[in-house]
Order: structure tokens, then C-alpha cells, then sequence
């Protein structure tokens, strides 16, 4: 772990400020990283009824830093009242290393409970040194999803059509299941590597900023699911439905798909996915610049290329004029050689 | 062609008129409505590379049918509409109505967010009573506060009073995250009212309010990542939410208990506000800000009795719209009773601010305790701004 950042609302945080405030972080921390953590310490409002441990969100997510996508792991949960009388949470972000990535899973960060703050006591102040995670494998098996759905291949099946997402998934569970469980055993599957190619949650979550696709494991009652903000398949566990959702004004949403059986191999995919790989933020700009030469035709490529012109378009234009320019200059003083070669 | 054929053609339809620049509601940056790329319908055309990738393409079209819709790249007619550098989408109006971007500035725990869901749910139901219409540009936009009005007036089946969360600071419904020239934004996500004036119905305007946690004002706050308050820059009128209940002095000026958690400097708020206001404007740090503030005190069923003011009755006017006499009596308690209780408050307001009313208001009402809320006055202070404001219908009052 690099640093760990606690964020909750306090009468006076440790920059000063009163409300939601930074409550405690490792010694030395930048300030663009402070900031960067504290971004992430939002909690989406939960259903009517939820308790706190069913509120409380664990989430692994990507984020850029220094010019590098760095993982972050959070657990943020409701925590009473603040000094105003009204609901506080508690968010506790770790930003991990590289090492600790190729031999940890991430959900079995989040489920090791010791890691991570209840709630805040005591004066705002500066954190010891976080300890290093060491080999932590994660769970084995989808025991929960037999006993909830009564077959353990609905845990492959909902990750099988997650991973082929693209745009992220929200894989819905019936309400009150054990969620960091079951995304526990969901990433069960994958092998350790492959479980970084992906942000993982409990509740509903937009992809922040990167464009490392966000796969939640979220409860039926989640009110985001009726209001979703943006692209993302919704499979129903219970029913193994998977649609693709997106938030359009006058096109109805794609027909439901039924998955074949729980055990069955899943064959079918989403019709086209368009750039959203799993790579490092930093990818995006030459990616984007090989898609800007794509032929111009009725496809998703162009339509990426079309984005992309609307941003690249300018630099390109005054690039090929300075070539073309130099181009002739260069002509031109041949010509000029040839000449007065002849002349002479 | 016969001319009864060609009016019924929508291609020979009169053109619409376009307001000449548009300010986008979440970065405020200003372009002209044909700059504005259209967002992609067809289901296929994901990743933007502003927007994110979870969000349709945004792009400048060159195909349209016949009513002015877009064409997008696989052929789906396209009707909405972005900023062209934040790419999030803005309600269509605002490229045909003008809109008036308003500023609800507070400090943290004011009652902001309570105060905007009541007065929001207010001007809906007694907008007859307002001389206003109120609804929205964009109810698909608007998710976040029906959540919130349906959370404080909707029928709850216990009898526990229901409060707001607590308004986070990033994250959430409330914010969006761009990628502009590389870089990471937090944009804020606005509330868009069309506004009409129910005598004169043609008069259609937009207003533009936005739900900032308090945390976002404080001093030292304002960052170019997280531009969430720069609508200050913007505004044609302010609303400041001062909670006399969090200061000492005003408590003990009402003969309320004192506060345990320590002095909470709500002058200083006010004063950030105004440094905002000057900078983002522009203007020398000297010169007032040409803005009208209302001063809305919150939480006035806790001491508006101890003061004599009377708001069992709402302040509207015989005719619709707001009774003058009853906003200019509170107004002068008011000031009175600052200048008695917190004279740096007062100071602070006189110092940036020449035009400036103070007006009592209760988002929960008398129903704070009960399960039931029964705001008063909750929508003066919004109101009273929007007429306050030039061309308004109380341009000319003088508190």
C-alpha cells in the first residue's frame, strides 16, 4: 500500500475545512493525490429501509496518477450522525502497488475487515505507514450463489456476460444477499491477474474518469437501477437476463436476451463493443490516434473516429499543411540546384 | 405546390429562433448553439472520449431529417444536445430560451439542499399563487431532486420524520467526471426550471440552480479540477442561506442553548463568495458585486417567534406574486436583529453587496418535529430573486 486516506464529515478535518473533510492520511501525501482520493469518497444514496452494512459500498477502482493508472480499494459505510445532527460515512481509500496486485485478489482486500475503519475517533491527525498486503487469494468456490440461486453456474454464466461487457456490468442480486461475498466468489473464476483487468463494487457505481470497465454486484432494491446514468449491462441473477442499458431519450432500450442455461457455455456477446479495453489510462491518446486514419464508413469504428476527429481534427490539418509546405520548399530548391547547375 | 401543401410540410415550417450563445450549465462555458455536437442514440456508438466511455459519442452532424433532428453515424435520429467541452448534456431549451443562472451558496449544515427541495416542491403547487409557472426542462434530468422532494413530501408509511442526506462533496448523482485536454473535471449537475410568467405567457425563461455542499465554499475550496462553484461567475442573482442556529451569537440573541461544536464563522462564508464573485467576474477586489443577494434565513420556525415575525401566512400578493409590504417589514426585523446579533455579518453583506434582502424561511416548517413537513416561506427567498432581478417584477423594489 502507498497510502491510505480517510474521508469523513467532522467539526474540523485536517486541512481545516468543517464537513466532509480528510480525517486522516499517510504522512507526505501529495496534494493532487489527496484530492484525487477524497473525489472517490462519495456514497450513492441507499434504498429506503437498507441498513448500514447494506449501504456500505467496497469497491476496487482505477485511477490515473503521476501518469500512471494506479488501483485504488475503498470501503465506504454509513457511520450515524456528524456533529450536525445529520448521516455521515466513512470512506477509507488504500492506493495499492504493483507488487501487492500480482499476488492479492482485490475482493479479498476488501473482505479483510481488519484493513479497513468502522468509523473515526479522535482528532484529526497523520496515519503510520500502511502495511503491505501480502499473498491473499480470495475465496474459492460460489457456495452463496448455490444456496441464493441454487446453482453455482449462475455465478460463471453473470460473469462470463460481465467480462464480455465492455461498458460494465451491474450483475443485480435478490435484496439482503451477502454482496462482497458473492462478488467474492464471482471473481472466484478468474485467474489473479485477470481480476485487475476490471473495477469491482457492491453498489452502483460509474466508471470514474479511466476507462477500466466497473462490474457491481448490486441489490434489487438499488435505486440507481431505475434511474441508470449511463451505458452499462444489467444481468438479473435470478432470471439470467442480461440487458444492455443506456440512457436514451427516445430509442427503447435493447430487447431482453435470455442466457442459456446456468451451466451451459455462454456463446453470444454484446453485438459490437467500441474501445473500452481494460489498459492503463494513458493507452487512450494513441489508440485514439490509429482509429482517426479508420476509412470513413457506417460502423462503430467510425463513429469512434468521428469523436475522435471532432478532438484531433485541428492539430492534424495545420500538421499536413507545415508538411506540405515543407514539401515544396524542398522541390523548389532542387529545382533552383538543377538550374543553375545547368547554367553554369 | 399549393400553399396549404407546403405549411403542412414540416420542411417549409418558420424557423425557430436560437438564443445568439449558449453558457453550458455545468462547465459555463460559453459557444454559439451550432457549435453544440449532438449525443448519438444508436445503442452501439459508446466511448466518448470526454464524456467516458460508458457515455454515446458526442458528435457535430452533417445529415438531419426533416424536423432538424440529427443523423448519427449508424443512422439513428439524434435530438440531444452537449457542450462542446465538457460533452454533458444540456435540456434542448437552452439553445431556444434564455436562461438565468442562480448561485444557493451556504456553509456546511445551513439547510440548503433542504430549502431548495421545499422551495422547488412550493413554486410547483402555488405557482398560480407566485404569478409563476414552474416545471422542468428536463424531468429525465431531474432524478436527483424528485428523489429529494419525494423524500421529504411523499407519503411515508412510518411516521419517522424523513431528512436529506447529507450532500456529498464529489461523487454521487450530483457530479459528473469529464476528461478536458487530459485532464480530469468534476463538473456539478444542475437543476434546469422552465419559468413562466402566468399573466404574461410568452415570457419564458430558464433557471438554473445547483445543489453544492457547503464544504464546496469554504475558503480555499475553489480548485480548477473541481470547478463546482464557478456557476458564481455566472449568476444573475445569489441566494445565501444563513443558519442562525449554528452561531453563537444569534443564538444567544434568540435565547436559544449554545452550540457545542465550536464558532462557526458563516461572514467568512459570505465573504469567499463575494471574493469568488469579483474573481470570476473579473472585477477589482474594491468594487461591489453586481449581483442581488437574498439573504435567506433558515430554520425560522426555531426562532421567528422570539423575533415578532409572523409566517403562518405565506407573503403572496392579492394578485399573484409576492406582497412587497410584507417582504419589506421582514426585511427591516431582520436587519435589525443582525445588526444586533452578528454586526460582521451585516458588515460583510454591506462591504460586496448593494443590493440585499433578508427574508425569513423555513424549509420543514412546523412539521420539523412531526413526520409531516409544512414549509414557510420556502420560496420567498427564490422567488423574490427571480423578480428582484432585471426585468423582474420587483426590479424597482427598495427594501
Amino acid at each position: 500500500v502507498i497510502a491510505e486516506l480517510v474521508h469523513t464529515s467532522l467539526p474540523r478535518g485536517l486541512d481545516g475545512g468543517t464537513g466532509f473533510a480528510v480525517a486522516g492520511c499517510t504522512g507526505g501525501m501529495p496534494r493532487v493525490l489527496i484530492d484525487a482520493l477524497s473525489a472517490l469518497s462519495g456514497l450513492p444514496q441507499a434504498w429506503q429501509g437498507a441498513s448500514d452494512a447494506a449501504g456500505a459500498m467496497h469497491a476496487t477502482r482505477c485511477i490515473e496518477w503521476q501518469g500512471l493508472a494506479r488501483w485504488v480499494a475503498s470501503v465506504i459505510r454509513p457511520c450515524g450522525v456528524d456533529h450536525t445532527g445529520r448521516g455521515n460515512r466513512i470512506a477509507h481509500h488504500r492506493l495499492l502497488e504493483s507488487n501487492e496486485i500480482e499476488r492479492a485478489c482485490p475482493v479479498a482486500i476488501l473482505q479483510d475487515s481488519a484493513r479497513w475503519m468502522p468509523v473515526w475517533s479522535g482528532a484529526p491527525r497523520e496515519l503510520d505507514s500502511p502495511t503491505p498486503i501480502g499473498s491473499m487469494p480470495g475465496a474459492v468456490g460460489a457456495a452463496l450463489w448455490k444456496q441464493m440461486l441454487g446453482d453455482e453456474g449462475v455465478a460463471n454464466a453473470a460473469l462470463e456476460v460481465a467480462m464480455h461487457s465492455g461498458v460494465g456490468a451491474w450483475v443485480v442480486v435478490p435484496s439482503g444477499c451477502d454482496r462482497l461475498q458473492l462478488l467474492a466468489e464471482l471473481v472466484a473464476a478468474l485467474p489473479l491477474h485477470e481480476r485487475w483487468t476490471r473495477g469491482w463494487s457492491t453498489r452502483a457505481l460509474r466508471p470514474s474518469g479511466g476507462a477500466v470497465p466497473v462490474i457491481c454486484v448490486i441489490d434489487a432494491q438499488e435505486p440507481a437501477l431505475e434511474n441508470l446514468g449511463h451505458a452499462a449491462w444489467v444481468i438479473r441473477a435470478e432470471s439470467l437476463q442480461a440487458t444492455r442499458r443506456a440512457p436514451r431519450s427516445t430509442v427503447p432500450a435493447a430487447e431482453p436476451r435470455a442466457a442459456p442455461g446456468a451451466t451451459g457455455q455462454i456463446t453470444w456477446e454484446p453485438e459490437r463493443r467500441l474501445g473500452v479495453a481494460p489498459a492503463p489510462i494513458l493507452d487512450a491518446p494513441s489508440k485514439s490516434a490509429t482509429v482517426d486514419a479508420a476509412p470513413i464508413e457506417t460502423s462503430p469504428e467510425r463513429a469512434t473516429a468521428v469523436a475522435v476527429t471532432l478532438e484531433e481534427a485541428p492539430a492534424s490539418r495545420v500538421k499536413a499543411i507545415l508538411w506540405m509546405v515543407f514539401a515544396l520548399g524542398v522541390v523548389a530548391a532542387i529545382g533552383l540546384f538543377l538550374w543553375k547547375a545547368r547554367g553554369a | 405546390m399549393p400553399p396549404v401543401a407546403t405549411h403542412r410540410d414540416a420542411l417549409f415550417q418558420p424557423a425557430r429562433e436560437l438564443v445568439r450563445k449558449v453558457h453550458c450549465p455545468c462547465c459555463w462555458h460559453g459557444f454559439t448553439p451550432q457549435d453544440s455536437p449532438f449525443i448519438a442514440e444508436d445503442p452501439r456508438l459508446l466511448g466518448d472520449p470526454v464524456a467516458g466511455p460508458t457515455e454515446p459519442i458526442r458528435f457535430l452532424p452533417s445529415r438531419f431529417d426533416l424536423t432538424g433532428a440529427a443523423i448519427d453515424p449508424d443512422g439513428a435520429r439524434c435530438t440531444r444536445l452537449a457542450c462542446p467541452r465538457c460533452r454533458q448534456e444540456f435540456p434542448r431549451a437552452m439553445i431556444e430560451v434564455s436562461a438565468t443562472i442562480a448561485s444557493v451558496v451556504g456553509s456546511p449544515g445551513a439547510g440548503k439542499s433542504h430549502l431548495l427541495a421545499s422551495a422547488v416542491w412550493t413554486m410547483r403547487r402555488q405557482g398560480a399563487m407566485l404569478g409563476l409557472e414552474v416545471s422542468d426542462a428536463e424531468p429525465r434530468m431531474h432524478a436527483r431532486i424528485h428523489a429529494m422532494e419525494n423524500a421529504l413530501f411523499g407519503q411515508h408509511a412510518s411516521r419517522v420524520p424523513q431528512r436529506l442526506a447529507k450532500t456529498e462533496t464529489a461523487g454521487g448523482d450530483g457530479y459528473r467526471e469529464v476528461r478536458v485536454g487530459g485532464r480530469t473535471e468534476t463538473v456539478p449537475m444542475p437543476f434546469i426550471f422552465t419559468v413562466r410568467d402566468a399573466a404574461a405567457r410568452a415570457e419564458e425563461r430558464l433557471l438554473v440552480l445547483y445543489d453544492n455542499a457547503g464544504e464546496h465554499f469554504l475558503p480555499g475550496a475553489d480548485e480548477a479540477t473541481r470547478p463546482v462553484t464557478r456557476h458564481l461567475g455566472r449568476s444573475e442573482f445569489a441566494i445565501f442561506v444563513l443558519d442562525p442556529t449554528q452561531d453563537d451569537a444569534f443564538r444567544t440573541a434568540l435565547g436559544l442553548s449554545r452550540v457545542a461544536t465550536g464558532p462557526s464563522r458563516q461572514d467568512v462564508v459570505l465573504q469567499e463568495m463575494a471574493s469568488r464573485v469579483r474573481h470570476h467576474r473579473g472585477r477589482r477586489t474594491d468594487e461591489p458585486c453586481d449581483l442581488p443577494l437574498v439573504v435567506a434565513l433558515a430554520k425560522a420556525d426555531l426562532w421567528a417567534q422570539a423575533l415578532g415575525i409572523t409566517m403562518d401566512r405565506e407573503p403572496y400578493a392579492q394578485g399573484g406574486g409576492l406582497d412587497r409590504d410584507a417582504l419589506a417589514d421582514a426585511h427591516g426585523e431582520l436587519v435589525r436583529f443582525c445588526e444586533r446579533a452578528a454586526p460582521e455579518f451585516l458588515a460583510a453583506v454591506g462591504a460586496a453587496f448593494p443590493r440585499c434582502l433578508f427574508v425569513p424561511c423555513s424549509a420543514l416548517g412546523r412539521g420539523a418535529e412531526a413526520s409531516r413537513v409544512e414549509p414557510q416561506w420556502a420560496a420567498a427567498p427564490f422567488v423574490a430573486a427571480w423578480e428582484w432581478r432585471q426585468g423582474g417584477r420587483l426590479e424597482s423594489f427598495v427594501p
